[in-house]
This record gives structure tokens, sequence and C-alpha cells, in this order.
């Protein structure tokens, strides 16, 4: 291995490492000094769930067949949506003193807020496998959950990127952010089924990324069949190239984080 | 042989704070005009410096000369608004202690994520955790959470941290000031290692006496300007008689210029000889405390208006400045002044005499002999100012209560 070579390898693993302290000390911070710890990160997508099911089963059923498993199918990749959206918007303007502090990468924080709510994420999965075996069992196209989790990462990374640096001079994104994300949670069908929607609406539908993901999600999990590849393939890419450009434009700015959060 | 940092005619003004809006709603109420017209003030103002591989080089200043400033851009932390900033190697920077330092997390953690932070590997870190602790003297409580520990304990923690990441180049920012005296002696003496190893140091830093101990070459700051760059000695003398010399050289790699030249000035008056003398006229350099003694000053003056000033002061080896005085002359030409200082009640010690001589109402310097005159008041030497003529008496216990 040529020298250059080992330096980027170093490089790389030095990278994950960052990410892996930094990821490690959002989940230690988070649930420090409280009795249940870790596990206030799963009560609240349950007691959503608890709401929705009670909901939509009893006062206004929706006539789903296993109504619980197919919310929290649909609750847990918008919980990661949602909340790696909001805090992304703060990633540098929470950092104030990393960011301040010479030598440190600063791309690697909206990285951080994305891997860390993919940590929640994959915290909750057990409960979710627990209800599926007891309930119908686990499909073998579980195996593809992988592929539609690194979908969902890379959409997440650019608009993550964006957000982060405008935040930093414009504070009006994150509170934005939090405004925009309610009408998207009831356009997204986390609690209904897309197929249930009138077709005049559809393209609502075929736009929403959320949507499009919460769909594969349900398929692997609960319906046994592969998710349909195109509009994955397509938010794939667009995927990438977004996180390209929002970690483009967030270079370009990057230079006066420091100086702005002063 | 290469620079290790190259500053080149770096300019950097910032954005005087609240003056530009923070929200869209103040944007608008404004009407955008905030974001371009928005006031800036000079924090760097067209500075040059090149430090070589393995130098050590202070920075010194007021408060707001752009000390700290020129440390962020040389650590890489925003850019320079003009002129070109270059550094070689790995930077581990020692500034405040800051959002790594999260309360809730352990002495331990914090540790681990410092290290990374600063460039090291997790591996790496964990397998120094001990040691890093160890040298903080924090053993005991690094798995104590940093809400528990002292300002002092957590700036041991970060001086270990950085002193444990193997920089080529370390930036240290005024935390040595935190420690207590027995820290600050295990820092020295780790800078020192560093030294050693060849690593490029750059600090910032009020402590004169530490500047002038552990660096190569001293820059003075004022108002985002190089005031005067050279070895420590002459600069740190030059920052506290506060006399300026405009644009002084880059600092170069080369070994500082010894032995330090202490006279300087525009020359356009002179101090043409001084003589330290007792009170019968003999010369003399070492003094009894309290004694007296006469420093006899010649000068040349140029014929001009209002009345050139001589000053005289003392200062001891760490820098207390224990006398300082001064006279101005009616006339011009050949003069000659004699300052009698009939007792020096200076403690023992090492002192030197400076004479300085300057244009009227204090303006240009004209001639200055910087520490030039060496004085020993003799006997055990203390930390104390003064020894005047004192002496103790006893007497017997009884003999004083009885005064009641």
């Amino acid at each position: 291995m040529s020298a250059l070579a080992a330096v980027r390898t170093r490089r790389v693993r030095h990278a994950v490492d960052l990410v892996h302290e930094l990821v490690l000390r959002d989940l230690r911070l988070r649930y420090r000094r409280s009795v249940l710890g870790i596990a206030w990160s799963q009560l609240s997508p349950l007691a959503l769930l608890a709401v929705l099911t009670f909901v939509f089963t009893k006062i206004l059923p929706l006539q789903i067949p296993r109504y619980a498993l197919f919310v929290y199918a649909g609750l847990l990749p918008w919980t990661w949506f949602s909340g790696a959206l909001t805090d992304g918007a703060n990633a540098i303007v929470w950092s104030r003193d990393l960011v301040r502090r010479p030598g440190v990468p600063v791309a690697f924080l909206p990285v951080t807020t994305v891997v860390t709510h993919l940590a929640y994420f994959a915290l909750s999965l057990p409960v979710l496998f627990v209800g599926l075996t007891v309930d119908g069992g686990i499909p073998a196209t579980a195996l593809l959950l992988p592929c539609v989790v690194a979908v969902q990462f890379v959409l997440l990374l650019g608009p993550v990127y964006l957000l982060a640096s405008l935040q930093v001079s414009l504070r009006d994104t994150g509170h934005l952010v939090g405004v925009v994300l309610v009408p998207v949670f009831y356009a997204t069908p986390v609690f209904y089924q897309a197929s249930s929607v009138p077709d005049r609406y559809r393209w609502v539908y075929d736009a929403n990324p959320a949507a499009i993901l919460i769909t594969a999600y349900r398929d692997v999990l609960l319906e046994a069949r592969a998710p349909e590849l195109l509009p994955l393939a397509v938010l794939a890419a667009i995927g990438i190239a977004l996180a390209m450009f929002g970690r483009r434009m967030f270079e370009r700015s990057a230079h006066r984080f420091a100086e702005e959060l002063g | 042989m290469t620079a290790s940092i190259v500053v080149d005619a770096v300019t950097k003004t910032y954005l005087v704070r609240g003056d530009r809006p923070a929200t869209l709603k103040e944007a608008v109420l404004r009407g955008f005009s905030g974001w371009r017209t928005a006031r800036r003030t000079r924090a760097l103002d067209g500075v040059s410096l090149e430090i070589a591989p393995g130098r050590t080089v202070g920075i010194i200043g007021p408060n707001g000369a752009g000390k700290s400033t020129l440390l962020r851009l040389i650590g890489g932390v925003g850019r320079p608004d003009s002129g070109r900033i270059e550094v070689t190697g790995h930077i581990a920077a020692l500034l405040e202690i800051g959002a790594v330092f999260h309360p809730d997390l352990t002495g331990r953690e914090v540790a681990v994520l410092g290290g990374v932070v600063a460039g090291m590997m997790r591996a790496e870190v964990r397998a120094l955790v001990d040691e890093i602790a160890q040298f903080a003297g924090l053993t005991e409580v690094i798995d104590q959470p940093m809400r528990t520990y002292s300002t002092g304990m957590q700036a041991r923690l970060g001086f270990s941290i950085a002193a444990h990441t193997r920089p080529d180049v370390l930036l240290v920012d005024e935390v040595l000031a935190v420690g207590d005296a027995a820290f600050q002696r295990r820092c020295v003496a780790r800078l020192r290692e560093f030294q050693r190893r060849g690593v490029t140091i750059v600090i910032v830093s009020h402590d004169h006496h530490l500047v002038a101990d552990l660096c190569h070459e001293v820059v003075w700051l004022r108002g985002g300007r190089v005031a005067a760059v050279g070895p420590p000695d002459a600069v740190v003398a030059r920052y506290l008689h506060g006399v300026d010399t405009e644009g002084g050289a880059p600092v170069r790699g080369e070994p500082a210029p010894t032995p330090v030249d202490t006279r300087f000035g525009s020359f356009e008056g002179r101090i043409t000889a001084v003589r330290v003398v007792d009170r019968f006229g003999v010369p003399v350099r070492d003094l009894a405390p309290g004694a007296a003694f006469w420093v006899e000053v010649d000068v040349e003056l140029p014929p001009g208006e209002g009345e050139p000033v001589l000053a005289a002061s003392v200062v001891r080896d760490d820098w207390l400045s224990v006398l300082d005085t001064s006279t101005t002359f009616g006339d011009r030409g050949e003069r000659h002044a004699r300052l009698h200082v009939e007792r020096f009640d200076a403690a023992p010690g090492s002192y030197a005499l400076s004479l300085s001589l300057f244009a009227p109402g204090w303006g240009t310097t004209w001639d200055f002999h910087d520490r030039s005159y060496p004085l020993r008041v003799v006997g055990d030497p203390t930390r104390a100012v003064l020894l005047p003529p004192l002496a103790w008496e006893q007497e017997s216990a009884i003999l004083a209560t009885n005064w009641e």
C-alpha cells in the first residue's frame, strides 16, 4: 500500500471513529441522568403508536390488517426522517465550541445527526421484529431492509447539510422545518394507506419521498414483497445528487460558521 | 527549510455583533439592507509571519490586538478576508474548554472524545486514557462527570489531552494560567519536550515571563498589526515599555541573533554615557539593602522646541518594575544629569537599570538602553519587594503583657 493510500485509509477510518464518538456523545448526553435512559427513545413513538392504533381501530376503523404493526413500520422511518431534519438544522449552531476549535472537521457534524437518528431507528427495530414474530412472522424480504435504510440515509444527508448551514446565518430555518414537517406528516401515509388516497391527490404521494420510503419499508417488512425499484432508485439518485450539492454548499459557507457563532 | 506556518499579508474583519439581522423578520423589517451594509471591525490588518518547523513563537499584545484571531486562523477556524495562511502538518490546539467537555460526560469520555476530535483514532486514545488522566493528576476522578471538576481540573484535562495527541503544530491560547503552580511547571516541561521533538508551537499569553522563557521569537500585535517581532527579551521589553517600532521584519527560521542588542531608538538624541556610582563617586554594581546610588548620565540633545524627557527605571529579573522616574531638559546640546537614589529599599535580588531618552512629550524614542545596567542587591534572595533597613527586637512576654 502506498503512503498516500495509507494516509487516505487512515483518514477514512478516522472519519468513522469521529462520527462514532460524536454519535456516542449524543446518545449518552440525551439520556444520561434519566432513570429509563435510552428507553425514552422508544417511548415517544410507542405512545404515538398507541394513540393512532386506538383511534384508527376503535373510533375511526380503517380496516387495515395488523394495524399496530402497519403504523409502527411507518412511524419509525418517519421519526428518523423528522428527527434528523429537526436536529440537523441545529447540527452546527448547537456545536459552537466544536466549530470554534481548530482541527475539527465540521463537515461531520450533519452526518453525525443523521447517524444518531439512524441509531434511534435501529434501537426501535427489535420492538418491531418482536411484534412481527408474534403476529405473522418476519418475512424473508426483511433482508432488503438495509437497502431501504441506505436510501433514506443518503436522502437525508443533502437536506441536513443545507439546513445546518442555513440555520447558522438565518435562525428561522429550524422553526420553519418544524412548521413544514406537520403538514408533511399528514401528507405521508404513516397512519393510513397510500392506496386509499383518491387518484386526483396521488401525485402528492408520488412526489413525497417519505411516502415512497414508508411504502418500501412496509413492502419488505409486512407485505413480504420486494419494494418497487424505480421510485427507490430515483430517490437514491436524487439523494446522492442532493448530498453532493448540500455538502458543496456547506463547505462553501463553513469558513464563516465560527465567526457567525461568535 | 520550508516554513511550518506561513501567514502572508492576512487581513480579517469581523461583523460588528448584532449589526446584521439574525432572523428573517429582522431582515424583512430592514428591507434586507443589513445583509450587505453591516459594519465590520478590523481584527487583523496585513499580518505576515513565517515560522520554521520546530520553532516556538509567542504572540503578545493588549486585549483586542488580534492575538486569538490570528491563532484561530492559523488553526483553520475561519478564513482570512485577504492574504494567505498555510500550515504544514497536523494541528493540535489548546484553547478554552469547550462543548466537547459537556458537564455530564465523564473525564474518560471527554478524554476519548477530545482525542478523536483532535485527530487520533479511538483505539489510540483509549490506550492513552490512563496516561492522560495521570498526567492531569486526575486518575482517581477520571470516571466522574465533568460537572464535578473544578475549572483547574478541566483545564488540566484539556491540556493533557492536547499534550498526548502528538501534533506537528501546537497552538496554545492563554490556558496555562488556569492550573496551579505545580501543574504549570508540568505544562512547561511538556512544552519543552514538544520543542525537543521538533513541534512548532505558537503561544498566545499575557505571561511575559513564560513567553520570554519558552519562545524563540516573539510577535507583538497591536491593533491588528505586527508592532514588533524578534528575540523575546527585546520585544517583550519594548512591549512593556510601550515603545513601538513600525513594521518589524517577519519572523524567520534562523536562530535568534545573539547577543540581544538592548539599545534601540531613532538616535536623534543620544545617551552618550551612563555611570552608576555610590555616594563617593565609586562605580557600583552590588548594593546593600537600603543603600544609596547615583546615576550619572551624559546626553546629546538635538536643537529644537520643547523639553526632551530622560527616564530611568529599574526592573527585577521577573519583570517587576520597582522604580520609574523621569526628568525633562530645558536646554539643548550636551547635558549632564544626575539621579540621586537616596535609599534603594528593594529586597535582595537581580535588577537592571534602563535609561531612555524621548522627544518632548514622550514622543519618539530617541535612545533606549533597555536593562543595560545590571544592579544587584546582596543578601538572601526573596520574592518580596522591599527590604528597607529594619531590625527585630525582643523582650520578655511578661513585661509586654503588663502594659495592658
